[in-house]
């Protein structure tokens, strides 16, 4: 490390002396080591090989390094003082300036052998290191092999100053070609028969690995015989100056103008993507200029990132949008842009040929005032010719012409009047081009659509599901029936008179064949008072709460007198219970089963409606009912209830007066589909249609008239069973279950559980409880062996 | 306006300068971000690539992380250290990839450092795309030897070459005189292009 040291400081001193004091100095310091002398002179020497170029830092800021303003571009009398004009350059004498742009300044020169005039590009950049001295080279060879008419030939490249330069052909009389299409009025199909001479120098340089990179009008002349010259063909890439480098550095309309035609990839990504299809764009700026008469993008008065965004994401106007629109008096040059191109021109026009260019811009004045011609253009731009321009111009470069030369097949096809192959995009492409250029748009969009598509469905399936009726219940003290939706919302309430005022409720489907929908079944005790008759009710639930569809209902007529001789006549009957279950094969659906009862006393209708309200099935009993039940798979309807056609004291029982006049029993009976009978069912079980499958009577008397009776599940036990309990005073409860014929199913017996929640209540008062289950029993009903009218009064 | 309060990057910094390797791992790739994040920021809307400088690119990630706080030089010293390898590697993970590129054609078989296409962003403002890739894996071929031999020559390289720091910023950063950043930066350059010339 010492040495090391030792060899940086001897670097150094001698780095500081003169070179010619050098050797003095090393002579002195390493006189005694030789090896240290060498590793300081081969190092001395990569200090000079290297130079200042070598590792050169990264510039500074390119706003710190814009040429002083004698080489600006600017008014032309600036060009007078150009320090090179007058002076020679490699063989070439500086007449003049032809014009000055971004990346140079062009002169007109005199080359002395061959004798010619040309005109020779001095390149502002420098060249930054000895690679790209090489290459700059190496692509200027290759541009100088670049042979086409339609391309101004480069017949040398060089260095002057370290400052690249190129030897161009001299075009006299050249225009900017969107200028000649103007001055000489050309009409659409010349205008693409001028461009096609662009396309095809184009596509020359592309099959020779050159991609222009910068066209734009300001690079595409057209001689006086008419014929296009493509100028600047690749030398931005040649002289290692990519454009964006090289026109930051001037003035920012300039800047805009090379912009405009800037294809989306250069704006945006690494200028190593930038290929063929980069010019294919710029081709297709041009031609929209050429044939609309204005840029497909007006970013004249945008910052440059903006215009940078615009260029990416915006979609150009269409062509058949955009024609049809006068120029106007500022006639071809919509843009600050265009008219410092036409300054360029004009300048270049000027300084060879001073006398003309007043007769020229008298008459491209003219054209731009005359803008019939250009109108007559501009209404033909739709259809093929606009779909070949937008596919030129798409930002994804997969999507637009893959070449020069595809695109000048299009045009030739459009000109010859055969179909072209570029294909309009597709809804979907536009739409995800769309959503490509607004991923904050397309996301919030798709995310309020998701969001709304949730709320709104679940808005809706709540509405639907409000207006969906799911079920009735009664309330708790039998007052109300509610009609109750999928979202427990409380459809519609009826309501009865008084407390257990409504007796059934029952939401049913309604089969097609009555008419579909959905009935809600709601049987009344007491209606509300001034409400009518107690019935029962089937609504429409779809149509009206208040207006039942049918009303099931005994009219005065149907009421039987008395078989017992009992001296009433019901007139007012209820519905003490009622069911609904698919009795009957013979109509479709299910039928409710209604139970009419005349008020407090005896009589009662045992009725079968269908859900289109028909009566399909009829009977008199004689007694309340107060349970009913329908055994399936028998095809047996169980009731239980009262009998009472005798007291128990006219079927012989003399004991106590029981509290409850009549006994009580448990029967099933087969209904028949049509069967209306107005008569009595019979108390004896036989095969007749009056008579029930079977009747068993439950003993004793005793039993008090505290008990209840309820039929059916959930407490049976067996299948094809049915379950019959009893409800005794202070929770006390039996129950059996009964097989079809009505048998008590051995071991059945059971007691509630209200029975062993009150086992305290049992053990307080074991004499009744032990009295009342030991006499429950299930037995035939006695026979009635005295028709003496009791001497109690009824209720 | 700094991204996170300066009290976790100074406390990174004072950790990473005390040869903490975690942190230094840390501070490498917040550095690393907010680089990433500026460049690609920058290059989104200014469409003419390159006139975000390597030199503004550090100085904004350094206002950004740091802010205007006021952390002692060592700790500053380090931060563009870090700044100035990120910047190398990138460079060099460019260079490689050109390579490759150059060639694999199209086809480019499955890499194994496959970060380096990870910041085409940051890779165009290391200035200098247009370099021949082999010179410059070469260069830092050498410049990792000239560390082995002498860091602080190897720091300013990359301060300089890499950053674009000046010779007075170097100066004040390494807490040398500008004088001595002189003398190593051409000693440096001189040893380098012979290192490359192969001699």
């Amino acid at each position: 490390m010492d040495r090391w040291q030792h060899i940086q400081d001897i670097f150094t001193q001698a780095l500081e002396c003169a070179p010619e004091d050098r050797d003095a100095l090393l002579n002195r310091v390493c006189a005694d080591d030789a090896g240290t002398r060498a590793e300081v002179e081969s190092l001395l020497k990569h200090h000079e090989q290297g130079g200042e170029n070598f590792m050169r830092p990264p510039a500074p800021p390119p706003e710190i390094s814009v040429p002083p303003a004698s080489s600006q571009p600017g008014a032309a009398g600036l060009h007078e003082d150009d320090p090179l004009v007058g002076q020679e350059i490699d063989g070439y004498r500086v007449d003049s300036v032809l014009a000055g742009g971004g990346m140079g300044t062009v002169y007109l020169a005199e080359q002395r052998q061959p004798r010619r005039l040309v005109a020779l590009k001095l390149l502002r950049a420098g060249i930054a290191s000895n690679s790209a001295l090489r290459r700059f080279e190496y692509e200027s060879e290759i541009l100088a092999h670049l042979r086409h008419p339609n391309i101004a030939e480069i017949y040398e490249a060089g260095t002057h100053l370290g400052l690249p330069y190129f030897v161009m052909e001299y075009i006299p009389d050249a225009r900017l070609i969107t200028e000649y299409a103007d001055e000489h009025e050309l009409s659409a199909r010349d205008r693409l028969e001028l461009f096609t001479q662009v396309c095809d120098a184009v596509y020359h340089g592309h099959q020779r690995g050159i991609i222009h990179r910068d066209l734009k009008p300001a690079n595409i002349l057209v001689d006086a015989a008419g014929r296009v010259k493509v100028i600047d063909f690749g030398v931005a890439r040649a002289t290692d100056a990519d454009i964006a480098l090289t026109t930051l550095r001037t003035e920012t309309g300039q800047l805009i103008g090379t912009l405009q035609y800037m294809s989306p990839e250069q704006c945006d990504a690494d200028p190593h993507e930038i290929d063929v299809r980069s010019d294919v764009y710029s081709l297709g700026v041009l031609l929209y200029e050429l044939l609309c008469g204005r840029l497909p993008y007006d970013v004249t008065r945008t910052a440059i990132p903006t215009a940078a965004r615009v260029i990416c994401e915006q979609i150009p106007p269409r062509p058949s949008s955009v024609t049809g629109k006068k120029r106007g008096a500022a006639g071809f040059s919509p843009h600050g842009l265009e008219k410092h191109e036409g300054n360029r021109t004009s300048e270049r026009i000027a300084s060879v040929d001073g006398s003309e260019s007043g007769r020229r811009s008298a008459a491209r004045a003219k054209a731009r005032g005359s803008s019939d011609g250009s109108d007559t253009v501009r209404a033909k731009v739709r259809g093929d010719l606009e779909r070949i321009i937008l596919t030129a111009l798409e930002k994804d470069r997969t999507r637009r012409y893959q070449s020069a030369a595809d695109l000048l097949r299009d045009i030739r096809h459009y000109l010859n009047r055969e179909p072209i192959e570029a294909k309009p995009p597709t809804v979907w492409t536009r739409a995800m081009r769309w959503a490509g250029r607004h991923p904050v748009a397309t996301t919030t969009t798709l995310c309020c659509l998701v969001a709304a598509l949730i709320v709104g469905g679940t808005i809706l399936s709540i509405r639907a599901f409000s207006r969906c009726p799911h079920r009735i219940e009664m309330s708790q003290d039998g007052r109300e029936a509610r009609l109750i939706s999928f979202i427990e919302g409380v459809m519609h309430t009826w309501y009865s008179g008084k407390a257990n005022g409504i007796a059934f409720t029952e939401l049913v489907d309604r089969p097609d064949e009555y008419g579909g929908g959905q009935l809600a079944l709601v049987a009344f005790h007491e209606l509300e008072i001034g409400r009518g008759q107690p019935t029962l009710r089937a609504f429409d639930v779809a149509h009206s709460y208040e207006e039942p569809v049918w009303v099931g209902r005994i009219t005065h007529d149907d009421a039987l007198p008395h078989a017992h001789k009992r001296t009433h006549t019901p007139q007012i009957f209820h519905v003490g219970l009622a069911g609904v279950a698919d009795v009957f094969k013979e109509s479709p659906g299910r039928e409710v089963i209604a139970v009419h009862t005349a008020g407090p006393y005896s009589q009662c209708f045992i009725r079968i409606y269908d859900l289109a309200g028909k009566v399909v099935y009829q009977i008199w009993y004689d007694g309340a009912l107060s349970g009913c039940y329908w055994m399936r798979k028998e095809k047996l309807l169980v009731f239980c209830g009262d009998n009472a056609e005798a007291y128990w004291s006219q079927r012989g029982f003399t004991g106590t007066p029981p509290t409850r006049p009549y006994p009580l029993v448990v029967f099933a009976i087969r209904p028949e589909y049509g069967l209306i009978q107005s008569a009595f069912l019979k108390s004896t079980p036989g095969t007749d249609s009056l008579s029930p499958a079977w009747l068993k009577c439950v003993l004793p008397p005793t039993a008090g008239n505290h008990f209840g009776m309820a039929l059916g599940p959930p407490l049976c036990r067996a299948e094809s069973s049915v379950c019959f309990s009893l409800k005794g005073p202070h929770g006390v409860g039996a129950a059996w279950d009964l097989d079809p014929r009505g048998e008590a199913l051995p071991g059945t017996f059971v007691v509630g559980d209200a029975y062993k929640q009150n086992q305290k209540l049992a053990e307080d008062h074991p004499d009744r409880l032990r009295l009342h289950w030991d006499d429950l029993k299930l037995d035939a009903l006695p026979p009635i062996q005295s028709t003496d009218q009791p001497a109690l009064e009824r209720p | 306006m700094s991204e996170r309060s300066s009290q976790p990057i100074t406390q990174l910094l004072t950790a990473a300068g005390r040869g903490d390797a975690d942190a230094h791992r840390e501070l490498w790739s917040l550095i690393y971000d907010a680089l990433h994040r500026i460049a690609r920021g920058q290059l989104k809307y200014e469409c003419p690539d390159r006139t975000l400088q390597p030199t503004a690119l550090v100085n904004e990630a350094y206002l950004r992380l740091v802010g205007d706080n006021h952390i002692n030089w060592n700790d500053r010293r380090h931060f563009f250290a870090v700044a100035a390898k990120i910047m190398r590697s990138i460079r060099v993970d460019d260079a490689r990839r050109r390579r490759r590129l150059k060639r694999g054609g199209g086809k480019r078989p499955v890499s194994l450092d496959a970060t380096s296409d990870e910041h085409p962003a940051l890779a165009k403002v290391t200035g200098c795309r247009d370099d021949d890739p082999s010179e410059t894996l070469a260069l830092n071929d050498a410049l990792s030897r000239l560390e082995q031999i002498d860091p602080r020559k190897a720091e300013v390289v990359m301060l300089r070459f890499h950053v674009g720091l000046t010779r007075e910023g170097i100066a004040e950063m390494l807490g040398i005189a500008p004088r001595t950043v002189d003398k190593e930066w051409y000693f440096a350059r001189a040893w380098l292009h012979r290192a490359l010339s192969g001699e």
